[in-house]
């Protein structure tokens, strides 16, 4: 009997499984006049240049890091060189009057050195530098130009000529920047420091010491009259949340869909900008998400769970739980139960990375920016009741599997800041969210969340 | 001299990618393509002809919709077949249990054991005896010899426990057998007039 069973089996297969018929033309016309009235074109997009995208703004923001460091050290060294300059000028005022005398003395003639001392005794009440200049002894000339980097607001002008301007002019012209440096370390009895070496050997920055020195700002200078600065924003936003489902099999995404209704979500974040240029600047934070979906009553059906138990599988779009309830008989392989209203809370820590320009007119100021921001999913919480014959039970689900640990989308957004003053700024900020990346992923349905909101943010300027 | 012929090759993806783009010709070619395979599935899966011709129609709809959904990781056919017994069983469970399970005592055939006149039968015939099968025992008798599915994975599907499953397919194949008798029935006393 048994065997002629399966002979029914086999047979019937052997018969109808590649069984076809014509079907009547009136479903393709019925096809024709419903995607000619809903084309069907858009329906799922993959958005398919997201990697492209992405490594687009990474290298981008590689790009403004590599230019911001750029900057950071051109700073620091002329920081560095303004102490060095100081401490050299301070070592050489206090021994100005002494050593500079005491050298000259061996190195001029006598007439010279009267002329030395004579215009310094004139000049001493206001602990000044009195410099000879004499056109036919270099070693006068180095006096000259090292009085002029030392102490160039108190050149004394002898033999009708400015020293300054002639002490400057020799050095760019025939003194290398590093011979400048050893030796007016060594005249101060100043030991060599490898970074001044190694910064004046920069003939740009010497070039620009002296330029500084005489007033004379250059055009590169000018152009670089921007500084950088930071902005910290800190901002809460109402957002409606959404995703996009993707499965093979529709039939899962429509009961998916139809089960969960989105409540409105909130978002928190603190945001550092760093404003690179006048208009563009790189915007960066952490933000805290909750979103709260409503779960519709479910009829859930027990099965063995990965680990052997036998359990009743509850369904989202964020992931699945085996739920066991402790009441009553222990659940055999199909036997179903039925579920309240649910509630999922999803908790999520947000890292972006915004590229943003900023227009201002007046006291307003409009950025908008694009950029990307890693996701990670902190808490998944499911709270519903379970009908059982006795009282309604309560369910706690605290993990859902499927759930990746994180996921990346891509970001847009508007800031309208408004200048209270000077350092405080008040913002509106709408914004829009698209994961690229599924957030769920080894569930029934791949789910790509998206959210679009607006917030309040406080914006201080530093 | 030799001439090179242009051969115009259409693919399925070909037509799985003008279908993605709306392309109209390329719906039409597919349909065309796999229409009537698709509805010798359907028709296993319904009680009539004008049923399973709704359920290929909604069918359709969905391969057009959700075509982009397609990955190309198993054949498209198998896809497009996966659609449409899922319309058909989606249909199904809109639809009242009350009559989609029947007691076997209720059926009109008689229990025989002899299965021997299967052979002079066609396939519209065998089809027939599959439509006469209440619809909860039509189901599973499909997606266990047809689908291939396992016990545990109708119960899933049907949310109905996996004995039942068990159960039922053994009813099904029962009922299938007494109206293969009948039919032999029918045949030997024609033969004998």
């Amino acid at each position: 009997m048994k065997k002629d069973l399966h002979d029914i089996d086999d047979l019937f297969r052997s018969a109808l499984n590649d069984y076809e018929e014509a079907p009547p033309a009136w479903i393709k016309e019925k096809l024709d006049a419903t995607l000619k009235k809903n084309p069907n074109r858009s329906e799922k997009r993959n958005f398919t240049g997201w990697k492209k995208t992405l490594l687009f703004l990474v290298l981008l923001a590689a790009g403004f890091n590599l230019y911001e460091l750029s900057l950071l050290k051109i700073n620091s060294l002329h920081g560095f060189n303004s102490i060095n300059s100081k401490i050299l000028h301070q070592s050489a005022t206090e021994k100005n009057n002494t050593i500079e005398i005491n050298n000259l003395k061996d190195a001029v003639t006598h007439q010279e050195i009267s002329a030395y001392e004579k215009n310094h005794a004139e000049k001493k009440q206001a602990q000044q530098i009195t410099i000879l200049q004499t056109d036919h002894h270099s070693i006068a000339h180095q006096k000259q130009w090292e009085s002029t980097l030392f102490s160039n607001q108190n050149i004394i002008e002898t033999n009708d000529k400015s020293v300054s301007a002639r002490g400057t002019s020799y050095i760019q012209q025939n003194i290398p920047a590093k011979e400048t440096a050893d030796y007016l370390n060594e005249k101060n009895n100043i030991p060599k420091t490898p970074d001044v070496s190694a910064f004046l050997k920069t003939d740009a920055i010497t070039d620009s010491l002296f330029k500084k020195s005489t007033g004379a700002n250059t055009t590169k200078h000018k152009e670089q009259s921007f500084k950088s600065f930071w902005m910290i924003t800190a901002y809460a936003s109402y957002e409606r949340v959404g995703y996009r489902l993707d499965s093979d099999i529709p039939d899962n995404i429509t009961s998916i869909k139809h089960s969960e209704v989105h409540e409105p979500s909130f978002s928190l974040g603190i945001l550092g900008t760093r404003q690179l240029k006048k208009h563009w600047g790189v915007q960066a934070g952490v933000v805290y998400n909750q979103t709260d979906i409503g779960i519709t009553p479910q009829k859930l059906y027990a099965l063995q769970d990965p680990a052997g138990h036998i359990a009743f599988k509850y369904v989202t779009s964020s992931g699945y739980a085996y739920i066991k309830p402790g009441l009553g008989a222990p659940p055999a392989i199909g036997d179903s139960l039925i579920t309240t209203d649910g509630k999922h809370r999803l908790k999520s820590i947000s890292i972006p990375l915004v590229l943003k320009y900023a227009a201002t007119t007046g006291k307003l100021t409009i950025t908008p920016g694009v950029g990307a921001e890693v996701s990670v999913v902190t808490s998944a919480k499911i709270e519903t009741e379970v009908e059982r014959p006795s009282s309604p039970e309560m369910v706690f689900i605290n993990k859902l599997n499927g759930a990746k640990p994180f996921y990346i989308s891509l970001v847009a957004d508007a800031e309208l800041r408004y200048a209270i003053n000077k350092k405080l700024s008040l913002s509106l900020r709408p914004a829009i969210r698209v994961a690229i990346s599924p957030a769920a992923k080894n569930n029934i349905v791949e789910t790509f969340p998206k959210s679009i909101g607006t917030g309040i943010s406080l914006t201080r300027k530093f | 001299m030799p001439v090179n012929h242009t051969h115009l090759v259409i693919t399925e993806q070909t037509l799985i990618q003008g279908c993605i783009a709306g392309d109209r010709n390329a719906q039409t070619k597919l349909y065309s393509l796999y229409a009537a395979r698709m509805l010798g599935v359907c028709l296993r899966y319904s009680k009539s002809r004008e049923e399973a011709e709704e359920i290929l129609h909604e069918g359709f709809l969905r391969v057009f919709r959700y075509i982009k959904n397609f990955k190309g990781t198993g054949s498209f056919e198998g896809w497009i077949k996966k659609i449409m017994v899922n319309c058909a069983l989606l249909r199904y469970r809109n639809k009242s249990h009350q009559q989609f399970f029947a007691s076997l005592d209720a059926l009109p055939y008689d229990a025989v054991s002899d299965i021997d006149i299967v052979s002079n039968l066609d396939a519209k015939e065998l089809l027939s005896f599959v439509q006469a099968l209440p619809a909860g025992y039509r189901l599973i008798f499909n997606l266990y010899v047809f689908e291939g599915y396992k016990h545990r994975e109708i119960a899933e599907a049907l949310g109905i426990a996996e004995g039942t499953s068990k159960s039922n397919l053994s009813d099904a194949r029962a009922l299938l057998q007494k109206a293969l008798t009948a039919k032999k029935k029918l045949v030997y006393s024609n033969s004998e007039v």
